[in-house]
């Protein structure tokens, strides 16, 4: 089963949550996936060694001048502005393409136009501190403008785990779309305040068009907190509250040196577990209705 | 002009509550939140919309299934997976459709054509320190980092029309496009980290960033005592790399009252722990920034 674990929101716990998902699971063979390749951070608190650094890379036109005639049909195709014709010359902006591939369908001239690979980041397997855990992250180029394409490669990666968990990126564009599309589950973690209940409320409308089953996790709870914004948000949106973790100087701490702390309070493990437990049967639902 | 942004590469550090301070602070500024994604200024700002308008983004292809006759050519051209077979046509799913028009480039039934969408709204609005540009993305839209640009655009024509010269961005998270978008131009950019291992890398790549533009960069570290062995290593990395750390925020429960009361922190308590470095911050990016040559 894949379940991905988004938020909207930066900074609520998708990572603490997503790493301590990976843990609970690994009694299988569990992959966990981090998709964040602007930020990614998964790897701080799982993986013990880089068994394998791939570099990425996605095709952008190259003109060969010996044919090339200047017709101008790869810059009027383009639709991101990523190439510009001129009399004798034909310039590529390689940051603005996004690998479509449309000048190379519109090019009349045999040869004149080719793609070739151009490095966007790099890919990066490993195994876990413990349990049967393979951990996977992208690292974005600085400068390099496009994550969707190295998410959509990191994701290709996976090798084939009984449990795969998918660390997303903030945010609630493509990048967003790219980590979460094929998963069986969503998992969207948020924070009981102002910013956590607007940015649940865009995720909840994100992922209902992706059509796959969502639960919410609220963490650095605060009963203090007024959490009526939040529970309204999920009962509206039929997305169940399935966990809460309490808000606790000492998991600050012990998730600021990169330990495991939901893993590490039993109470909460075994929440998660159960946590788990009943996704997996929802999904086993799901898929048994549909067939 | 003199434009301010504010980032962090990872999410979550405090970029919002910074910039809502510092904005109640100068008093009278241009105020640009450049977050389209999951914009949060206005909530403890509480702007006046005075403008907004439709972004219109990229153009999807709308396959005409009477014209379709089922050649699957565009399955093919299609890199996004974002054309499949409908019984006997194709079918477009909007959400993958990078709208790059290889698909009407094969199609030789001229079965597809191409409607601009809209991905989002700008607005330009007014708050109690000045006038405000900001926006929400449509959501799952690929022209993030496009709003982005329209938002600091409009965010420099209010400061003209207003005679304003400080503009303060709110940053997005991470390091790719909307970044960029948010980063060019820029004179100053505040990165605001946290002391933790995440925070910690990704101030390194965000760091990274700046640099690549050249962008005279400051550092602020918040929640500052809730990891010392953290907060020693990005001193460190600061002093290692030239970066002026201009202030370490204390983790303060006044932050939490102040985002809950939609206000910012100096509003909630000017005399908090938090506040009172938030305003040294403020005077040392005055004296030593914004009225200097």
């Amino acid at each position: 089963m894949k379940i991905a674990v988004a938020s909207g929101k930066g900074g609520t716990g998708k990572t603490a949550v997503a790493v301590s998902l990976a843990a609970v699971a690994s009694t299988k063979s569990c992959c966990l996936i981090d998709c964040d390749v602007e930020a990614p951070n998964a790897a701080h608190f799982l993986r013990k060694d880089i068994t394998e650094t791939k570099t990425a890379t996605v095709p952008i036109p190259k003109i060969d001048y010996n044919f090339c005639n200047f017709c101008g049909a790869c810059g009027q195709i383009c639709q991101f502005n990523a190439i510009a014709v001129l009399l004798k010359e034909v310039i590529v902006l390689d940051k603005l393409c996004h690998s479509c591939g449309a000048c190379s369908i519109a090019c009349p001239v045999p040869g004149a136009l080719t793609e070739v690979p151009k490095e966007i980041g790099l890919i990066r397997v490993g195994n876990s501190n413990f349990g049967n855990i393979k951990v996977i992250d992208g690292l974005l180029n600085i400068g390099e403008p496009i994550a969707t394409q190295l998410i959509n490669q990191v994701k290709e990666t996976n090798q084939n785990s009984d449990v795969t968990i998918i660390d997303c990126p903030p945010g609630a564009a493509c990048p967003v779309i790219e980590s979460i599309k094929g998963s069986d589950y969503v998992i969207l973690v948020t924070e009981p305040t102002p910013f956590g209940a607007h940015d649940l409320s865009l995720a909840l409308e994100l992922t209902s068009v992706l059509r796959i089953p969502r639960a919410v996790v609220i963490n650095k709870d605060d009963p203090n907190t007024d959490q009526e914004e939040i529970e309204s948000l999920c009962r509206k949106n039929n997305a169940p509250i399935v966990l809460r973790i309490p808000f606790k100087r000492e998991f600050a701490q012990k998730y600021a040196v990169g330990e495991l702390f939901i893993y590490q309070d039993l109470e909460l493990r075994s929440d998660m577990l159960t946590m788990l437990e009943n996704i997996e049967s929802e999904i086993q639902k799901a898929k048994g209705v549909v067939d | 002009m003199k434009q301010l942004v504010v980032i962090s590469g990872k999410g979550g550090t405090g970029k919002t509550t910074v910039t809502g301070a510092l904005g109640f602070l100068a008093n009278k500024l241009v105020l640009a939140d450049a977050d389209v994604e999951a914009p949060n200024l206005h909530l403890i700002l509480n702007p006046i919309i005075k403008e907004q308008e439709p972004f219109i983004g990229m153009s999807k292809a709308k396959i005409d299934p009477d014209r379709c006759v089922g050649c699957w050519a565009c399955i093919d051209a299609c890199r996004y997976n974002a054309i499949f077979k409908n019984g006997d046509v194709a079918k477009v799913d909007n959400l993958e459709c990078e709208s790059c028009h290889a698909c009407g480039l094969v199609c030789k039934e001229s079965a597809i054509s191409y409607e601009p969408s809209q991905s989002g709204v700008t607005f330009n609005s007014e708050s109690k320190w000045g006038p405000m540009s900001h926006a929400q993305l449509a959501m799952g839209e690929e022209t993030s980092g496009r709003i982005v640009a329209v938002v600091r655009e409009n965010a420099k024509n209010l400061s003209k029309e207003h005679q304003e010269p400080f503009i303060l961005i709110d940053g997005p998270p991470g390091i790719a496009c909307p970044v960029i978008a948010a980063v060019t131009g820029v004179d100053l950019a505040l990165i605001v980290t946290e002391p933790t291992i995440s925070g910690l890398s990704d101030l390194e790549r965000a760091y990274e960033l700046v640099k690549h533009f050249e962008i005279d960069t400051r550092v602020v570290i918040n929640k500052a005592d809730i990891a010392s062995t953290m907060a020693t290593k990005i001193r460190e990395f600061c002093n290692n790399n030239n970066i002026p750390i201009i202030g370490e925020i204390p983790f303060d429960p006044i932050v939490g009252k102040a985002i809950a009361n939609r206000r910012t922190v100096i509003e909630e308590d000017a005399n908090a722990p938090a506040s009172i470095v938030l305003n040294d911050i403020w005077n040392k990016i005055e004296t030593e920034w914004l009225f200097s040559e």
